[in-house]
């Protein structure tokens, strides 16, 4: 990805749609997952087109200004790499779920934890956050479900506000009381700073290193197209 | 020969909660330790798992004899620590991190625990699911994974504190054949509420008033004579002792709010609805996928809801104040149908009362909890009448200013149950409300809702013993049907097949 950020040559550009066009295949994605990117896209277009491809010369107003191809073009080349951007992510999204891409950093972490104790926690702080979240989200919808049992939720945009923060200080404590559970648990376990690794179970297919393999062959086109 | 160790606790002093405590643990004894809610029972727990620290006394771990310092052996190893709430005890992403999180701190082989890992997910019927996200699993496997995730460690001790009571009895027996497994090698204190988990135990502990009060109740369970109690109303025999069940209760007993307070409520309101007309009706209902049911609640009744864990008994009491609406079908509350456009004006005919209400209070007072909605110049006046409301719950009123969360476990139930019939509904919904109480606490919330003649109780339990006395009729619910719609008085015909689906009776 940081690649594709530097590219600046249509080879390199061309190269990597390929490979996103492959990904998609072999992903099996529904092409719908990246019908919500095309509203954005225009949007990005019309602001790209307009910024670089309208022109105007020094001492001039800007409607006195005209079309310039080479700005279009540059503009078509940053539309083009933004398009890859938004579709490897949404790809990446699409067939890695939230908890996986945690672990899979967590267990890129590992050989810096080596050296930086600091790291593993970092790498430890990412899983425990995927389970917090949707612990909290549960207090939360239950706390409002309580609301809900008391009475009807006023019209008034007012009282909404001022009902909804009345809610605030018990998830608060709420939060609290879980952070603090969740810190005896580690303790209840033996874990202290720079011990945690992720479990990876699977092992390492041919399919895996045939990705990495593709995945060097890819980097290293770039650099070399640019 | 490996060494048998001794978990010697000497006159241990926390605060006000604990008054010197004294007791010997033995590696491969299991004791249960009873007491009332707030008697201090779970800062026993983490003051042996070396959580808290005591002001005053010790706890020492001996080896054939010999004294271990703490600081030459891992606390976290030699004592396992189990809580009641399995969701909130999940530290790993996934079934296979949450085996493995303890074995990796204690430095295995990463190979090894990987197959371990898939070993323990054998062990406990998750095989396959070890890539999964603990949240995707039912409350009875979570509570199997927390609990074979510790053992797996091979503590010396472990302590369970009410890791047990919010399973079925099915999803109970699987945890006590685990437990039952590990106790030659580890030593188990039970904290729980439940006297038949406790006849279990080698050996019984009571906390009150800040120290171990009975010596040795377990010849307490020996000499009495089982199966003594009689029902009246159903002439059922319950299997629980009675004189047992009132010795220990005699030892403990709540602070503050005496059951005798609670025997009478008062709601002081005409039902307009006539006995024995149609209050509730499911028409070929069909609440999203999870249950499909067909039934009528006439107006007075007492229903018995009960069924494995996440067979649809939630759902179902939540469609009746409209948090589910129906997919398919209809339910018609009241004579009226209930759908978007009616779910206010219906509601307020329904109180449902959630599981563990007592820890979702979000009053900032006890008297704000009950009377929220109110105006303010409403709340700051406490009539004579509200307050006596509070006192007929068996609040005083010298709570009524107290945040909720600084009362006892049974202190707040009895506040989530006076909020809810504070705007006098015709139907009650209550979702296990005796969960984590003590026996007075219990007591006095039953008390409560027998005094509730006039209003319809739908009342969702494990425990059917909670409701033979008051129940007109048992639905047993499995995999989202209601598959036993019965009279009380013939639960006994059905026993079999509720015992099968995990329900105690």
């Amino acid at each position: 990805m940081s690649l594709l950020m530097t590219m600046t040559e249509w080879q390199g550009l061309t190269l990597t749609s390929f490979v996103l066009l492959g990904l998609i295949i072999l992903g099996r994605t529904p092409l719908r997952l990246y019908r919500s990117m095309v509203m954005i896209l225009v949007w990005m277009g019309l602001f790209y087109g307009l910024s670089a491809g309208w022109v105007w010369s020094e001492g001039n107003t800007v409607w006195q200004g005209h079309w310039s191809i080479s700005g279009l073009i540059q503009a078509a080349e940053l539309l083009w790499r933004v398009v890859l951007i938004f579709g490897m992510t949404r790809l990446y999204s699409a067939v890695t779920r939230p908890l996986e891409q945690g672990l899979g950093i967590a267990y890129f972490f590992n050989p810096l934890a080596r050296i930086i104790p600091k790291a593993s926690d970092f790498a430890l702080l990412l899983t425990l956050t995927l389970r917090f979240i949707p612990l909290i989200v549960e207090e939360a919808l239950i706390l409002w479900k309580v609301r809900l049992l008391k009475g009807e939720w006023p019209s008034s945009w007012l009282k909404r506000v001022s009902e909804g923060m009345q809610l605030i200080v018990p998830l608060l404590l709420l939060s609290l009381k879980r952070a603090e559970e969740l810190a005896e648990n580690l303790t209840a376990r033996g874990y202290w700073s720079g011990k945690y690794r992720p479990l990876i179970l699977q092992d390492r297919s041919i399919e895996d290193y045939v990705g990495v393999l593709v995945i060097v062959i890819w980097g290293v086109s770039l650099l070399v197209l640019g | 020969m490996k060494a048998r160790k001794v978990l010697k606790v000497q006159n241990i002093r926390y605060r006000d909660i604990l008054n010197g405590v004294s007791f010997d643990w033995h590696q491969g004894e299991i004791i249960a330790l009873l007491g009332a809610n707030g008697s201090g029972k779970s800062t026993l727990a983490r003051l042996l798992a070396g959580l808290l620290d005591p002001e005053d006394g010790e706890i020492q771990l001996t080896a054939n004899g010999a004294l271990c310092t703490w600081d030459t052996v891992k606390r976290w190893q030699e004592i396992g620590f189990v809580g009641q709430h399995p969701r909130r005890q999940m530290i790993g992403a996934t079934v296979a991190e949450e085996l493995s999180f303890g074995l990796t701190n204690l430095g295995q082989d990463p190979r090894w625990i990987r197959n371990k890992v898939f070993e323990l997910a054998a062990t406990i019927g998750l095989e396959g699911k070890e890539d999964q996200s603990p949240a995707t699993l039912s409350g009875g496997e979570r509570q199997r994974l927390v609990a074979v995730a510790i053992l797996a460690m091979q503590p010396s001790f472990l302590i369970l504190d009410e890791a047990l009571s919010m399973l079925d009895a099915r999803a109970q027996a699987n945890i006590l054949e685990l437990l039952f497994q590990a106790r030659p090698e580890t030593g188990q204190l039970w904290i729980t509420h439940d006297l038949d988990l406790a006849s279990k135990a080698d050996r019984i502990l009571i906390l009150e008033k800040g120290k171990i009060s009975l010596g040795n109740p377990r010849e307490a369970y020996t000499g009495a004579n089982p199966n003594t109690k009689t029902n009246t109303k159903t002439n059922i025999n319950i299997n629980t002792d009675t004189n047992l069940e009132n010795q220990i209760r005699s030892q403990y007993n709540t602070q503050g709010m005496p059951s005798t307070t609670v025997s009478k409520v008062s709601l002081d309101f005409d039902s307009p609805v006539k006995p024995e007309s149609t209050l509730l009706e499911w028409t070929q209902t069909n609440l999203e996928s999870r249950l499909y049911i067909n039934k009528v609640v006439k107006a007075g009744e007492f229903i018995a809801i009960v069924g494995p864990s996440g067979s649809g008994k939630t759902t179902l009491l939540e469609s009746v104040v409209g948090l589910v609406l129906p997919i398919g079908g209809q339910l018609t509350v009241c004579g009226e149908r209930l759908q978007k456009s009616t779910i206010y004006s219906l509601s307020r005919k329904a109180r449902l009362v959630l599981q563990e209400a007592g820890e979702y209070l979000i009053g900032r007072s006890v008297y704000h909890e009950i009377y929220y909605g109110d105006c303010k110049k409403s709340l700051k006046n406490k009539t004579k009448d509200r307050l006596s409301y509070l006192e007929s719950f068996g609040i005083p009123e010298r709570l009524a200013e107290v945040p909720p969360e600084r009362l006892s476990g049974g202190e707040r139930q009895k506040v989530a149950l006076a909020a809810a019939l504070r705007t006098q509904p015709e139907i009650l919904l209550l979702d296990e409300p005796l969960i984590g109480l003590d026996i007075t606490s219990r007591a006095s919330i039953q008390a409560i809702l027998s005094a509730l003649d006039d209003i319809t109780i739908l009342y969702v339990t494990h425990d059917l013993r909670e409701v033979l006395q008051k129940a007109d009729r048992i639905w047993l619910i499995e995999k989202g049907n209601v598959v036993l719609d019965c009279p009380v008085q013939s639960w006994q015909e059905h026993k079999e097949q509720l015992q099968a689906a995990g329900v105690r009776c």
